[in-house]
């Protein structure tokens, strides 16, 4: 990995230079971390003090709020449906997409990669409204069938994309050394290039994973009663009468929380991810 | 090795022995899989794309020759191009929604790009905590859209809003923000900067590291500034890089719809109602359930013309 | 080096397939129609009245979140008891409420029994999709409905509107008409009277408000929701919304400017900032919070601001009849109803619910808890405040519909809104009014053919 030349840094003091860069960076960090402290704090703050005119910076932080969001509603239902439905689309999607991913990137077959990719580049909704029609008459609106296999679309060509590079990473001779074992394709898969790909598949399952948890539109018009995902619940969550900002916040940094630490986890991968494919274009 | 072996030594996966009925059996159906391994692997990725993106594709285009509410009691009725030539014609909304829209897109990924890469060239050094950082990045386009766009929406609110304490505080006049017609598409192009410039920076940060380093110590031997380096060097060598970062972030932002939905829903009026919120109305709030397929057609093929648009593009480039 | 693509060799069988799918999904679209013969159950019902028929069996409602929902919630356990059914609430805020019923409804769900509906908005278009089931022949069947219901209670006029097609397609909850809401503090202290005109109103505004703290006006501004609240100043401009005997839009007339001019030069000059993000779920707690003196919407929420405001609002609260204008004084109305989904397989259980919520005994409930119910009988008790019911009973007998009567009415109430808020951002407002004129007679016209 070459490290970008800067020619002028043996000029200037470098002291001076290190303090300034860090102060220069860390702005540049503010707004981005801004907004999440704003909405953890709102969460975190009584009625009063959200509607106080001036902000609150300093303020007595209760949980009820939280306590509100689970005891109120149904979160814990919503939480296990988009739960069910992204393990789902997520889980389906490595079994069929990984065989694929792998023969695009062994046999070169670019134009079936082109179908999957215009998967990806159509707007959702160009689905949705004859999904919606369609899953109207075999009466599949509001279960979990049709939440996965919609998720599942839209998640396919990303993984498949994502998959495809890292695949592209392992070297033919490793292969060909086991074709030559007498291995057939298929073991091969299975046996060697599944385990050295792990954290790209993991990558994969877990963005595969983060964007059907985030998913809102096909939710808002597919899922009903029964199988109403996280974010359809907390946008219904406007109460009447007033704004309740404090429940809102605290339901929206629970739905955010889980794809957050999941990223975490596998955050090198993902970053690697979209190193290859940016060098790759 | 010797003339007489046949093989060399065996491999982690070969197999021992003579043949015996039952392995030969399986065997052979292993290698007439492995003759066939594409067609097995693709297939049932691409039969799934295929059925659930042909059928759908399909259907709106029979959907959009007639018109139908929905109604339980209505059928189809078959009225050939007349929806088309409503849309072209009839229908200013239609042609409003497309304006907001490129403005929308395209303002958002302008400036995304140039904060994106601005903020990686910045950042292209070993720091301390940089990897830290790079942590911290993926959490906006992470974090669950419908969740960010709660919190920029109280953010806006005129009177709870910090947004509005900020103005008010550095002794600026307030503003309605996403309640202001002329202001609401800037306003939610400053939601979709925060989440995805991050995505730029990560992309060309990947790339930066990745250029070879001689060019640059050519050009420090040459006494080139840091400046002329950034113009003349590094940016023309990235530019393969952040055209395809820009091109996927344009198609994406073009379809954009959590964030302008759960703030503004369009509003105030149409003010934010970009392709994708227009269609949504038309089918489920209007029940146009013909009108809106052939919207959807028309806004499909702009989001596929501009890909193949950028795609020529970035081959003209190379 | 690459195998030949198998795929390629697949794809006619494959494309076949898809295909055949294709038709076979296309054929089932029409056949199905909602109606089959699910309201032929409720003549197969015979037999004595029994509330307990159905014991057992579970519904589903979806309500909007509004006044009467609050209040028939804490009731539900009776209904429950009484006919040993259960219940399955789900109320969300208006604009989310519209937008699943719809959904359903198109999708045909199985699963909606009772909804509330707003018959005024979007009572034509659901009726001529065959989203209501005719509650006549249920109320009618002695055999699912209780001797002491008095369906005669709700008045001819009531019913009538609440009719498409010779179909019954809700039976009302509410009514409500539209009122003034004001501070009397602020009102004495400044000196002057209550406004019976718009031209005082203005006056009244321009003398009590103050910029930097209690505003002097709101109403909704968020175009679409504020359509409803309008439909007052237009009729006592003199303008109408269409013209007489035609779908015709009237409200570009000079009237129809001015009055749209008005409207939003009060919310503008004397209300609070963002006001054109406004539904009454925004406007209604600046009211009760005393952020605003005055606040014009629908009568219904009498209760919400007598029980939920601050102490100091509830304490000085005045209700009044909507001010007269250059024309005369005309008063409006709307109201919610009950309807049920013909697509449910519960048709005569859902019915019980209906009945049990229209019933003489829980609307005379209701009313004590502020929500004027439907019925003739209706009586307001004590603690009705006095004004609040003097404005309400002399509005009701000539009141008229708050939206016009046409087919496509969310459709048109979207457009009629642009000019709404276009002028309460300050643009021309007469350009407009006419731009919005014309988008209601393209859809009004495009909405008859299918």
């Amino acid at each position: 990995m070459a490290i970008a030349y800067d020619p002028s840094s043996a000029q200037w003091s470098k002291r001076a230079r290190t303090a300034g860069y860090y102060l220069v960076v860390a702005l540049v960090m503010l707004p981005f971390l801004f907004v999440f402290y704003y909405m953890i704090s709102t969460s975190l703050k009584q009625p009063l003090a959200i509607t106080a005119p001036d902000f609150q910076w300093l303020f007595t932080p209760t949980l009820d709020n939280y306590r509100e969001v689970f005891v109120a509603n149904d979160f814990l239902t919503f939480t296990v449906n988009s739960m069910i439905v992204a393990v789902g689309s997520t889980a389906i999607g490595l079994f069929i997409g990984l065989p694929a991913a792998f023969v695009i990137a062994r046999y070169r077959v670019p134009k079936l990669a082109l179908v999957i990719l215009s998967a990806r580049v159509t707007p959702g909704i160009t689905f949705l409204i004859p999904w919606f029609i369609i899953f109207s008459q075999l009466r599949l609106i509001d279960t979990y069938s049709a939440l996965i296999f919609t998720h599942l679309l839209q998640n396919l060509p990303l993984m498949i994309f994502l998959m495809i590079s890292f695949f592209e990473e392992i070297p033919d001779e490793l292969i060909e050394s086991a074709k030559v074992d007498g291995a057939t394709t298929q073991r091969t898969f299975w046996s060697i290039v599944l385990p050295l790909a792990k954290g790209g598949i993991a990558a994969s399952a877990i963005l595969g994973f983060v964007f059907s948890w985030n998913h809102f539109m096909f939710s808002i018009v597919l899922s009903g009663n029964d199988t109403r995902t996280l974010p359809v619940a907390v946008f219904n969550f406007m109460s009447f009468g007033s704004i309740n900002w404090g429940a809102i916040t605290a339901a929206a940094t629970i739905m955010s929380l889980p794809v957050i630490l999941l990223t975490l986890t596998v955050q090198r991968h993902i970053v690697k991810g979209l190193a290859i494919g940016a060098v790759k274009g | 090795m010797t003339a007489t072996e046949q093989q060399p030594r065996p491999g982690p996966l070969a197999t021992n022995g003579g043949p015996q009925p039952a392995r030969t059996r399986r065997r052979q159906v292993s290698e007439l899989v492995d003759r066939h391994i594409v067609g097995v692997f693709m297939t049932p990725a691409v039969i799934f794309v295929v059925v659930m993106m042909i059928v759908p594709v399909a259907f709106t285009i029979w959907l959009s020759l007639h018109s139908w509410s929905g109604g339980a009691n209505s059928t189809p009725t078959f009225i050939g191009l007349d929806n088309f030539a409503q849309v072209l014609t009839g229908d200013p909304r239609f042609w409003d929604a497309l304006r907001r829209t490129f403005y929308f897109t395209i303002l958002a990924v302008v400036v995304e790009t140039f904060l994106g890469v601005a903020i990686a060239v910045l950042l292209n050094r070993e720091f301390l905590g940089k990897g830290l950082l790079r942590t911290i990045f993926l959490f906006p386009m992470i974090a669950t859209p419908v969740a960010i766009a709660l919190v920029w929406r109280l953010m806006y609110e005129p009177s709870l809003g910090i947004l509005n304490d900020i103005l008010a505080a550095v002794g600026l006049p307030t503003s309605t923000w996403v309640a202001d017609q002329s202001l609401v598409i800037p306003a939610l192009a400053l939601v979709d900067v925060w989440e995805w410039t991050p995505l730029i920076t990560l992309i060309t940060l990947a790339g930066l590291s990745a250029l070879p380093a001689d060019p640059f110590e050519a050009a420090a031997i040459d006494g080139a500034g840091r400046w002329q380096t950034l113009r003349h060097i590094t940016l023309p060598m990235m530019r393969p890089v952040i055209v395809v970062a820009v091109a996927f972030r344009l198609i994406d932002a073009l379809k954009t719809f959590d964030i302008i939905y759960v703030i503004t829903q369009g509003g105030p009026g149409f003010a934010s109602e970009t392709l994708n919120l227009y269609v949504y109305t038309q089918s489920f709030q209007y029940q146009n359930l013909g009108y809106s397929a052939s919207l959807l057609i028309v806004f499909f093929a702009i989001v596929v013309g501009s890909a193949v648009l950028l795609l020529r593009f970035r081959r003209a480039g190379e | 080096m690459s195998p030949p693509n198998p795929i390629r060799r697949h794809r006619p069988g494959v494309l076949s397939a898809v295909i055949v799918l294709l038709l076979v999904l296309t054929g089932c679209g029409g056949g199905e129609s909602g109606l089959s013969g699910d309201t032929g159950q409720a003549s197969e019902v015979t037999g004595e009245f029994d509330w307990k028929r159905f014991d057992g069996e579970s519904l589903r409602l979806v309500f909007n979140q509004h006044p009467w929902q609050e209040a028939i919630e804490p009731l539900l356990p009776e209904f429950e008891e009484l006919t040993g059914m259960t219940v399955e609430v789900e109320s969300l805020p208006e604009e989310q409420f519209r937008q699943r019923v719809q959904v359903e409804m198109t999708g045909r769900s199985d699963s909606l029994d009772v909804f509330m509906a707003n018959v005024q908005n979007e009572g034509a278009k659901f009726a001529a999709n065959g989203w209501y089931t005719d509650l006549r022949p249920l109320a009618e069947n002695p055999a699912v409905t209780a001797t002491d219901y008095a369906f005669d209670d709700f008045s001819e006029g009531v019913i009538d509107g609440h009719t498409f097609a010779e179909t019954l397609v809700g039976i009302p909850i509410q009514l409500e008409t539209q009122m003034l809401f004001y501070r009397t503090d602020i009102l004495q202290e400044a000196g002057v009277e209550v406004p019976r005109t718009f031209e005082e109103l203005e006056q009244v505004a321009e003398a009590i408000d103050d910029p930097d703290g209690t505003r002097a006006f709101v109403s909704r501004g968020a175009g679409a929701a504020a359509v409803t609240q309008i439909a007052t100043y237009l009729f006592n401009y003199g303008a109408n919304w269409t013209e007489e005997g035609s779908d015709t839009a009237a409200f570009d007339s000079p009237e129809g400017v001015e009055a749209i001019d008005f409207y939003s030069r009060m919310i503008s000059s004397y209300g609070p900032q963002g006001v054109v993000n406004m539904s009454w779920e925004e406007a209604l707690p600046l009211f009760q919070q005393g952020q605003v003196a005055m606040y014009t919407d629908a009568s219904t929420f009498m209760p919400n601001i007598l029980e939920e405001s601050t102490e100091q609002v509830s304490g000085n609260v005045g209700f009044a009849k909507m001010p007269a204008g250059p024309a005369g004084e005309f008063q409006t109305f709307n109201g919610w109803a009950l309807g049920i989904s013909p697509f449910s397989p519960k048709q005569n259980e859902s019915w019980y619910f209906v009945q049990w919520a229209t019933s003489p005994d829980v609307v005379a409930r209701l009313t004590e808890e502020g929500i004027a119910g439907a019925r003739e009988s209706v009586e307001f008790g004590d603690a009705y405040p006095e004004d609040w019911v003097t404005a309400f009973t002399e509005s009701l007998p000539e009141a008229r519909p708050q939206l016009p009567k046409v087919g496509p009415v969310p459709e048109v109430r979207d457009a009629i809104g642009t000019s709404i808020v276009s002028a309460i951002q300050g643009e021309p407002v007469e350009p407009a009014v006419q731009e919005s004129a014309e988008q209601f007679n393209s859809i009004v016209e495009s909405a008859g053919g299918g």
